[in-house]
């Protein structure tokens, strides 16, 4: 007899559990859920916003180029469009979650619905580098020619100030990116490991 | 209407809790995990009750979404979580004393399974509640061939820890 076997026949009359009367199943039944999926959905509406908020910033009120107020159109054009499939695709995968489908397919769902918003995260963050691009090379370029003399110190200035608030904007995401890895690496460690298991049954 | 559906579901879990206990059993690393991997069980049984349509019997439904939860969904706490509170009959459950007047092999052996990884410990779940090979790989999305293959493994990997631990 194998040494599961012998696990099966203890297994199958052991009945030395405690008894959870239907009033505390009842209780229970009753309180808020602290899954995984409802951090993560918690988090990912969090994430949502914030990128919609960061987009919402008034901008200083200037006598900006021709040039830059048609790409601020433009870049709204393409912003809101792509947030707006991004939330449609994250609140489509999120209620395909189904606590009653298979171990490998529910793990998907969950991996899915994290990955677009991950996704959201990276396209803000693009987007945002693009932005600060344009908006650098704008405010250079109207000091330069608010100037009454362009000086190669201005020069010299002002290719200082850029790389200055590139530097600081490199170290945000850096940070960002950190703090981003901490909550999730633990939050979906788990998953992880669990889906690839699933995965590499499947494909021996 | 809703009052009703909570009278079966309670009716029904009440009946059935011991595949909830069996599940934390093998997942749980304490008593305290046990208490709330069972609450977050019933919180998601709970949920998708009013979609159990009975085509499958509900223990077959109930042991589906504990395992679920038991892989993907619980979240281990590091601080206490409000869990509701149970009879003083959890007091028969202490997690080191579980197989106390077993024989050495059983405490062996329970000890190794609760060392397998979430995935394995599904399976040897399944094996040990008599489930058939089909029903198995229907549970965890995996083919049946990799199913019988896997279970195989875990058998040998079983008799590997315990020798192991027989020469230690």
């Amino acid at each position: 007899m194998d040494e599961l076997d012998l696990l099966k026949k203890h297994w199958q009359k052991n009945s030395d559990f405690p008894k959870v009367n239907s009033e505390e199943i009842k209780k229970m039944s009753h309180k808020s859920s602290s899954s995984i999926v409802k951090w993560i959905f918690i988090i990912s509406l969090i994430e949502l916003a914030f990128g919609l908020s960061l987009n919402l910033l008034p901008s200083p009120e200037k006598e900006y180029s021709n040039f830059f107020l048609n790409f601020e159109l433009a870049s709204l054009l393409v912003f809101y469009p792509v947030v707006i499939f991004f939330i449609y695709q994250f609140f489509k995968s999120y209620l395909a979650i189904k606590n009653t489908d298979s171990t490998k397919v529910l793990l998907e769902n969950i991996i899915r619905t994290r990955k677009n918003v991950e996704a959201y995260i990276k396209f803000n963050i693009y987007y945002f580098a693009v932005v600060f691009f344009i908006v650098s090379v704008e405010e250079i370029s109207m000091d330069i020619q608010k100037a009454k003399e362009v000086t190669s110190f201005l020069v010299f200035k002002e290719v200082c100030m850029f790389i200055a608030f590139a530097i600081i904007a490199v170290l945000f995401i850096m940070f960002a990116k950190y703090i981003y890895r901490l909550i999730y690496v633990r939050l979906l460690k788990k998953l992880n490991v669990n889906y690839d298991e699933l995965k590499k049954l499947d494909s021996e | 209407m809703h009052q009703k559906l909570e009278q079966e579901f309670v009716f029904l879990l009440e009946e059935n809790q011991n595949i909830l206990h069996k599940i934390c059993k093998l997942y749980a690393k304490d008593e305290e995990t046990h208490k709330d991997m069972f609450q977050e069980m019933v919180i998601q049984l709970w949920h998708s009750f009013p979609k159990f349509k009975g085509d499958s019997k509900f223990s077959t439904w109930a042991y589906r979404v504990s395992l679920n939860t038991a892989i993907s969904l619980f979240r281990t706490k590091k601080r206490k979580i409000s869990t509701v509170d149970w009879n003083e009959s959890f007091e028969r459950l202490r997690y080191e004393e579980y197989d106390m007047h077993e024989e050495e092999q059983l405490k062996s052996l329970y000890a190794a399974v609760r060392n397998l990884n979430d995935i394995e410990k599904a399976l040897v779940y399944m094996y040990l509640e008599d489930k058939d090979y089909g029903e198995i790989a229907e549970t965890l999305g995996i083919s049946e061939v990799n199913a019988r293959v896997k279970m195989n493994r875990i058998k040998t990997k079983l008799k590997v820890m315990l020798s192991q631990k027989g020469e230690a």
